[in-house]
C-alpha cells in the first residue's frame, strides 16, 4: 500500500480508502446477488410407497387423494367428490383428521404440477405425514 | 491501492467464472411453484434426480435411462450408509406426465428408499 507522506516525516501517514470500499462493495453486491439465485427453490417431503395388491391391507382405512384427469382437466379426487380448485382442495382437507395421515395417489396424464399441488396442500391442512403412492 | 484492486478484480471474474459454471450443473427446469415446506435444516441430496418435461432423466449433467437408475441409487445408498439415511432430491419440471415421475418414484422405491423430496419453487 501506498502512503500518503506528503507534508514533511512528522505528518501521519493517510490511506486512501475510496478505492478499496468500491471493490468491497462491487464483491458484496455480487455475493448478494449470487446467494440470491439458489434461495428461489424449495422443496416439498413426501414420504414414498409402492403401490401394493389387494392381499396387503392396512388395520386402518387410509385417507387417499388421487390426482388425475377427468374430461381433460386435473381433478383431486376425495372420496367420491371430485374437486377442481385449490382453495376447495385445501378446505376440504382441513376438514379431515390429520392425524391419520394422508395418501396421495397421482395417476398419469396429469402433470407434476398437479401432484405437487395436492402435496402443498396437504402439507398446508396440516397433515403432518403424506404418502405419495404412485399409482401404476 | 493499485495490486489490491487488480487482485480483487481477478478474484472478482474467478467467482463470476466459477458462478456460471455451478449454475449450468443445474438442469434448466421449471420446477413446480408451490411455497414448499419450512425447512429448518438444510439436507445433502446425496442423489439428484431431473426429470424434464419431455420425460428424459437427468443425474449429474448426463442422461440416463430409467433402467440406469438403479445402479445410480445403489451407489448413492452405498455412500450414505443406508437406504433409510439417503433421502433423494427429484427435480421434476412441473408440466412433465405424472407417469414419468412415477416410473422414477417406483424405481426408488424398489430400492427400498421410503422418503423422496420433490423440488419446488417459491413461487405462491
Amino acid at each position: 500500500m501506498r502512503f500518503n507522506r506528503r507534508g514533511g516525516p512528522d505528518r501521519k501517514p493517510e490511506l486512501n480508502l475510496a478505492s478499496m470500499i468500491d471493490a468491497t462493495f462491487l464483491l458484496l453486491s455480487f455475493f448478494i446477488f449470487t446467494t440470491g439465485q439458489g434461495q428461489n427453490e424449495s422443496k416439498l417431503s413426501p414420504n414414498l410407497r409402492a403401490e401394493r395388491g389387494t392381499d396387503a391391507k392396512d388395520d386402518l382405512e387410509p385417507q387417499v387423494l388421487e390426482v388425475l384427469r377427468v374430461d381433460g382437466k386435473p381433478v383431486f379426487r376425495l372420496g367420491s367428490s371430485d374437486i377442481a380448485s385449490r382453495e376447495q382442495l385445501l378446505a376440504a382437507l382441513e376438514a379431515l383428521p390429520q392425524e391419520k395421515g394422508l395418501f396421495v395417489r397421482v395417476y398419469g396424464g396429469v402433470e407434476v404440477g398437479s401432484a405437487a399441488t395436492a402435496i402443498q396442500c396437504a402439507r398446508d391442512a396440516g397433515f403432518e405425514t403424506v404418502t405419495y403412492v404412485p399409482a401404476k | 491501492m493499485t495490486p489490491m484492486i487488480d487482485i480483487v478484480f481477478q478474484l472478482l471474474i474467478f467467482f463470476l467464472v466459477t458462478a456460471q459454471m455451478a449454475e449450468q450443473t443445474r438442469s434448466k427446469l421449471n420446477l413446480p411453484q408451490e411455497r414448499g415446506e419450512d425447512a429448518t435444516e438444510r439436507e445433502q441430496a446425496g442423489l439428484t434426480v431431473n426429470v424434464l418435461a419431455d420425460g428424459r432423466i437427468v443425474v449429474n449433467d448426463a442422461e440416463v435411462p430409467l433402467e440406469a437408475l438403479d445402479a445410480l441409487v445403489d451407489e448413492a445408498i452405498k455412500v450414505a450408509g443406508g437406504a433409510d439415511r439417503l433421502k433423494p432430491l427429484v427435480r421434476a419440471d412441473r408440466d412433465c406426465d405424472a407417469a414419468r415421475l412415477n416410473e422414477v418414484f417406483q424405481r426408488l422405491s424398489s430400492r427400498g428408499l421410503s422418503a423422496i423430496r420433490l423440488a419446488t419453487e417459491r413461487g405462491r
